[in-house]
């Protein structure tokens, strides 16, 4: 209420108990006898509070703040009997009766506090009647008369004073108490947002964040210091979903809120997660509207979804590849008999086996290319043995001695006395080393140097052993980093373009994990991460 | 070296038909049958009693399989099926004295001499 409201409410309560002009000068008269025993009055004032624990526990300050409140208290009782009654005498009435609330002092007491100084103001009043010479026994009533309106005045004086200080005891309460509320609700709100596992943001129209949850900082790498204020658009969205983002943005600004929406976003690394987020308009935040938007972090559940759906697209092309694999083998059986056959006829004649010797081999490529994409569809099923990598290598190495004829090839072995034992299927595990040297092989031009590194390592809580190939060949290019292993995909002209994917099947049927490794120089390197037994 | 031996040979191909008589004698055996479908098989091994069998699994008529059953229930024989399929889909019942051996298309003539081998041994006993 401003200082108008507390004026005509004053008024109007004047008017209530009937408070006249001529109670004002009464008053005033009444000042005269009353003045010189204020003293007595307030003395008594505080003498009382002292005996009253629940009153007296607000003054803290001993003696010397009694002394000022006791100052106080003579200077309100004087300005009282002063019988003004205007605008900033209202205001600062009220400013006293807020003070009170201030202190914490209970209402109660204030309104025993005021009885008390009315029974001595009327003692003050009886006394002086009392004492006043008896001259004009003649008219008794109209000294009687006299007084009793004295008395009435003083009543209709203190009514108002008790009322303005309550009324400002009960606003400053009431706002106090909303304060608190608000405060014990914000505590609320931000232990939910501390515990919910989402992240929470508060956008301002021009989306600067005004806040920036605890979950929100772990999950994307940055402190909330660091980004309150900051562009939320600019920090964490890529730039290709700019524009749809910041429409709807606009959308929920104007009443129109997002649901389960999903979109990635960057974090301080540079990686992505992705979100399925909600947002919503918020009414005030400093006095304007904003949005206040809840992300769940669902990367993991997308990426399930892929490896399921990747395992649904490998069974179909599995299931057509077969087919078409069974299709061709009466096709082929009649080019290997013919061509068997054919080389019994041109016995003697070099040429001519010559060309059956290579068209011989071009069947053999053919069924092998058959039979690799008919592994790659197939369920992997694996024979579990202690299995020496290095001697599984070497045999893998060996076995492309074929591929190395005429090359300049060479491998070589840094394993740091690392414990090469893993448990798995060696059948497989030849397969993959092979496929890997393959891959170098094709890539690199002579001389050729394929470099194994191995080490101990934790992954996912067990214990592991990380294989590094390195080759000397041109290195992957961003392309193949995403894509090397992917299924069909080959930048050689020959092959199926299966031998990384297989190389990848084999490794997640043990249990672990093959990576392109970091960015270098020189040559391309894979990561193989196996852990030691199979869980 | 396995001895000669007097093999019956079915396949609805007459390409591999041919292949068959022509391979044999170079790994030096004898064919004695040629068989288009799996009946016709049947017949010319009662005629012929031969010491290896070597059929193809599909066949109009009757199965190589099938084929089989019929002629090692008279005469247990040992047999090489071939088939466009990787493994075995079914293995025939009451096979279980009788060398047999699957082998998948497409055979080539090593394949088949291990075959043999395999089947029918160093002492030739079928």
């Amino acid at each position: 209420m401003d200082e108008r409201d507390l004026f005509e409410r004053y008024q109007d309560l004047q008017a209530y108990v009937d408070w006249t002009s001529d109670d004002a000068a009464r008053i005033q008269r009444a000042r005269r006898l009353i003045q010189p025993r204020i003293h007595l009055l307030v003395d008594d004032f505080y003498e009382e509070i002292e005996k009253h624990p629940a009153a007296a526990r607000v003054i803290t300050g001993g003696a010397a703040q009694v002394e000022r409140l006791k100052a106080s208290l003579s200077a309100w009782l004087s300005e009282s009997l002063e019988g003004r009654s205007d605008a900033d005498y209202v205001a600062r009435r009220w400013r006293i009766g807020r003070k009170h609330a201030e202190i914490g002092l209970n209402s109660a007491y204030v309104s025993a506090a005021m009885s008390r100084l009315r029974n001595g103001l009327l003692d003050i009043l009886a006394d002086a009647q009392l004492a006043r010479p008896n001259a004009r026994q003649s008219q008794p009533r109209t000294l009687s008369g006299q007084f009793c309106a004295s008395v009435k005045s003083i009543n209709k004086l203190l009514a108002l004073e008790l009322a303005v200080i309550q009324d400002a005891y009960e606003a400053e309460h009431l706002k106090r108490e909303r304060l608190a509320e608000q405060e014990r609700s914000e505590v609320k709100f931000r232990r939910l947002i501390e515990a919910a596992a989402c992240m929470v943001v508060i956008l301002r129209p021009d989306h600067s964040i005004a806040y920036f949850s605890p979950y929100s900082e772990a999950l994307t790498g940055y402190a909330a210091a660091a980004v309150t204020g900051q562009d939320f658009v600019m920090l964490f969205i890529p730039e290709s979903t700019r524009a749809t983002i910041m429409m709807h943005l606009e959308a929920t600004l104007t009443g129109r809120p997002t649901k389960a929406y999903e979109m990635p976003i960057l974090r301080r690394d540079g990686t992505q997660r992705w979100l399925v987020w909600n947002t919503q308009r918020l009414e005030d935040l400093d006095g304007g509207a904003a949005v206040l938007a809840v992300g769940q972090d669902v990367t993991e559940r997308r990426d399930a979804q892929e490896r399921l759906l990747r395992s649904e697209r490998l069974a179909g092309i599995g299931q057509m590849i077969t087919g078409l694999a069974h299709e061709s083998r009466n096709a082929l059986q009649r080019i290997q008999a013919c061509g068997e056959m054919l080389e019994l006829e041109v016995e003697g004649n070099e040429e001519a086996m010559r060309f059956v010797r290579r068209s011989q081999e071009a069947q053999d490529h053919l069924r092998r290319l058959f039979d690799e994409v008919r592994g790659y569809a197939a369920p992997i099923q694996l024979e579990h043995t202690l299995c020496r990598l290095d001697a599984v290598w070497r045999e893998a190495w060996n076995l492309l001695e074929a591929n190395r004829q005429g090359r300049s090839a060479s491998l070589v072995e840094s394993t740091d006395g690392a414990d090469l034992t893993v448990s798995g299927d060696r059948f497989r595990f030849v397969q993959l080393f092979r496929n890997l040297f393959e891959n170098s092989l094709a890539a690199c031009t002579d001389p050729a140097i394929i470099q194994i590194c191995s080490r101990n390592v934790q992954f996912q809580q067990q214990d592991a052993l990380e294989i590094r190939f390195q080759d000397n060949g041109p290195g992957l290019s961003p392309e193949a980093r995403q894509y090397v292993f992917e299924p069909f995909f080959t930048t050689k002209m020959k092959g199926t373009g299966l031998g990384m994917a297989i190389a990848r099947r084999i490794v997640e049927a043990h249990g672990g994990e093959i990576a392109v490794g970091d960015v270098r120089e020189a040559g391309a390197e894979f990561v193989v991460t196996l852990p030691r037994t199979i869980r | 070296m396995t001895r000669a031996l007097r093999i019956a040979v079915a396949d609805d191909e007459p390409v591999v038909r041919e292949y068959f008589r022509k391979i044999l004698p170079v790994l030096g055996h004898e064919v004695v049958a040629v068989a288009a479908d799996g009946q016709e098989l049947v017949d010319r091994c009662r005629e012929e009693n031969p010491d290896l069998i070597i059929a193809d699994v599909r066949m109009p008529a009757m199965d190589g399989d099938q084929a089989i059953c019929h002629i090692c229930r008279d005469r247990p024989t040992p047999f090489i099926l071939v088939s466009a399929y990787s493994k075995p889909a079914t293995i025939p019942d009451g096979f279980g004295s009788i060398r047999w051996v699957y082998l998948s298309k497409p055979v080539k003539r090593i394949d088949l001499a291990m075959a043999i081998k395999q089947v029918c041994g160093r002492n030739g006993d079928g």
